[in-house]
């Protein structure tokens, strides 16, 4: 997979870019406007992450006139929270799905990765690590051959988990990400909720999946 | 009672004084031309007295042929107060005064009356000349008529002038004030007429106008603000971010490099969540934030936010009461409601006393969805009540290390107002309990 990242800050672009080739994405980076859509228009790219504020044309304008010309690439803006007009409007002109700033690389990866998906007309969306199966669509979660029955923030925990298999994922990440930025419920809080996930994932298995990196946070692991 | 508007005062006023002033000036000419005339009686009596006076030599009193004005009457006494001859228009009774006056007297009733004069006439005889005071009466009669008709039109026609005057020049007033309230917090572009004359209303309308632009001017500064800020602060953070993330998932990390690089993210994602809350306050501020209201079952969402309020009071190690009356539902934000709710509930978790209690109940009270969340714990002093709400301020300033940097409550405060509701801390219900008390309009 080939990626074309169009970002003007190149700390950022570095990030995503180096966040991408860890998940075997191959991205290539423009910072200007102009040079993104002349370089959007003549090669090929199996996806575009685009930010909005840009030096030259401006994120929703490349957007626009690609749609324009019949470019049909899949497209990932890169929005200031909060924005909703901006978000509604690239929406409308035609972009696959939207992130906004600041946002985890692992999302990003995810993001795209349902992108792919969904234009490949694949419509079983599934997370797997050991004998856990995630079903992204139907919400539907087995380990082995038994179903486990998880509350919506349970849920959230095991797909953060499972993004990253075998990585430590900190508390912080977990809060971040299951409980959105617009409220903090705080540390304690996710151990809460990862022991009672534990409960219902680990009991009555003989190896524990979900380990605990003390001080750190969690990590999904088959000893 | 409704004060009167400024024209009616005006002229109200000025009938007054105009009424005051021609009564004043009616009196005073009435009371002169009565002196007046009376002097003209009076010198016309001591005229025909003088003329009498040439006809008494060698001639008997009531002989004497005497021709008068036609308001004037004589009559001859003897000395015992006989009459003894009198001119047709004059009576005995008037005339009779005078004998035992001296000088000249009025006689008779007011109507019809006279003014007379005894003159002795020799040989023992007294003559009485009179003056009918009826002339006199019927000049100032005339002068009364007269002022009984023009006067009230005069101040008739004064209040009419003035009533219109002054609402000519307050016109521009009206005009002015009409334009200003056409201004609203949330249309300062508009401006109001300014006329061409440089006169006081053309100085006001102007200063007005002027001020306008200044608060145009600061309201979009403040919002350009919040844009330009969300959107330099977010590329730093999402570089702090991600860079640390990048490091966290390297192998082999020493444990107190670790301990810095969690610890260090995890202040991160707290300047993550200020620099989202200032802004979503200065959105607040700026009037910008407009209200996506939709019909929301707030008994579902508030059954929904339930888990999280399990794991909240779990984590705190409080117990959690939840009340929730069916089928409440209001108009708003989902997401503003939520975060609203779990503001409530986390502080009432934080702030409680070891294994005390936090209350969520939901009830309809006088067409009002009303939401109680209250909790156990010290509670908070009765002189920082009237402070909760403000930005940055926390009553647990001695306990520096709890979560939250108090915008909570601020932004709390905010979401209600954006919803045509009220947030109030309740009055304790109970010994040791702290209530805060959401209403919100209910459909």
């Amino acid at each position: 997979m080939r990626v074309l990242v169009v970002e003007d800050e190149k700390k950022v672009a570095a990030l995503v870019k180096g966040g991408l080739a860890e998940h075997g994405i191959v991205a290539e980076v423009c910072h200007h406007g102009d040079e993104a859509l002349k370089r959007a228009s003549t090669e090929t790219f199996d996806g575009l992450v685009l930010d909005i504020m840009l030096p030259g044309r401006d994120g929703l304008s490349i957007l626009r006139k690609l749609r324009a010309d019949g470019h049909n690439v899949p497209v990932l803006l890169l929005t200031a929270r909060g924005d909703v007009a901006e978000r509604v409007e690239g929406l409308n002109l035609g972009a696959d799905d939207y992130l906004a700033k600041p946002f985890a690389v692992t999302e990003l990866v995810a993001r795209l990765r349902a992108v792919w998906r969904r234009r490949a007309g694949v419509t079983s969306n599934v997370l797997a690590y050991a004998e856990v199966v995630m079903n992204l669509a139907t919400r539907e979660v087995r380990r082995e051959e038994k179903t486990l029955r998880l509350t919506p923030r349970e849920f959230a925990v095991l797909e953060c988990l499972l993004r990253l298999p075998e990585k430590v994922v900190t508390r912080t990440e977990l809060s971040q990400q299951v409980w959105g930025y617009q409220f903090d419920p705080g540390t304690n809080v996710v151990d809460v909720a990862v022991q009672r996930l534990r409960g219902k994932l680990d009991d009555g298995f003989p190896h524990p999946l979900i380990q605990t990196v003390r001080g750190v946070g969690y990590l999904l692991k088959s000893s | 009672m409704k004060p009167l508007p400024i024209r009616a005062k005006f002229a109200l006023w000025s009938g007054l004084a105009m009424t005051l002033a021609l009564g004043a000036l009616a009196g005073g000419t009435l009371f002169n031309l009565y002196r007046k005339q009376l002097k003209e009686a009076d010198d016309n009596i001591a005229t025909e007295t003088k003329e009498l006076q040439g006809f008494l030599p060698g001639n008997r009193p009531e002989e004497i042929p005497w021709e008068l004005d036609p308001h004037m009457g004589w009559t001859v006494f003897d000395e015992r107060g006989r009459m003894l001859r009198r001119d047709p228009i004059i009576t005995e009774a008037a005339a009779r005064p005078a004998l035992v006056a001296k000088g000249i007297v009025a006689s008779g009733p007011w109507r019809g009356g006279w003014r007379v004069e005894a003159i002795p006439a020799g040989l023992n005889r007294t003559f009485v000349v009179g003056y009918e005071t009826e002339k006199v009466q019927a000049a100032l009669a005339d002068l009364v008529v007269a002022y009984a008709w023009s006067l009230p039109l005069v101040v008739v026609v004064v209040v009419v002038g003035v009533w219109w005057v002054t609402g000519r020049a307050l016109a521009p007033f009206r005009a002015l004030a009409e334009g200003i309230e056409g201004v609203q917090s949330d249309r300062l572009d508009r401006r109001v007429a300014e006329s061409p004359a440089k006169d006081e209303i053309g100085r006001l309308a102007a200063s007005f106008n002027a001020l306008l632009a200044r608060l145009e001017k600061s309201f979009a500064q403040t919002r350009r603000f919040a844009a330009d800020a969300s959107h330099e602060l977010r590329t730093p953070l999402t570089i702090m971010r991600g860079e640390v993330e990048e490091v966290l998932r390297q192998p082999h990390l020493p444990a107190e490099a670790l301990a810095k690089l969690v610890s260090l993210q995890d202040e991160i994602a707290r300047l993550d969540r200020i620099t989202e809350q200032l802004l979503q306050l200065a959105r607040f501020d700026a009037g910008h934030v407009v209200l996506e209201a939709k019909e929301i079952g707030f008994s579902e969402l508030l059954a929904e936010i339930c888990e999280d309020a399990e794991l909240l009071a779990a984590a705190a190690g409080v117990v959690l009461e939840v009340k929730l009356a069916p089928d409440v539902r209001v108009k708003g934000d989902a997401l503003h409601l939520r975060r609203l709710v779990l503001n409530l509930l986390d502080n009432a978790c934080k702030y409680n006393q070891p294994a005390g209690r936090v209350r969520c109940e939901l009830k309809v009270e006088a067409g009002e969805a009303v939401l109680v969340v209250a909790n156990t714990g010290a509670g908070i002093p009765d002189e920082v009540r009237e402070r909760i709400f403000e930005r940055f301020f926390r009553a647990d300033a001695s306990r520096p290390n709890t979560r939250g940097h108090g915008l909570g409550l601020a932004l709390c405060w905010e979401i209600v107002e954006l919803h045509g509701g009220r947030l109030a801390l309740g009055k304790s219900s109970g010994p040791d309990w702290t209530t805060f008390e959401v209403r919100l309009p209910r459909i």
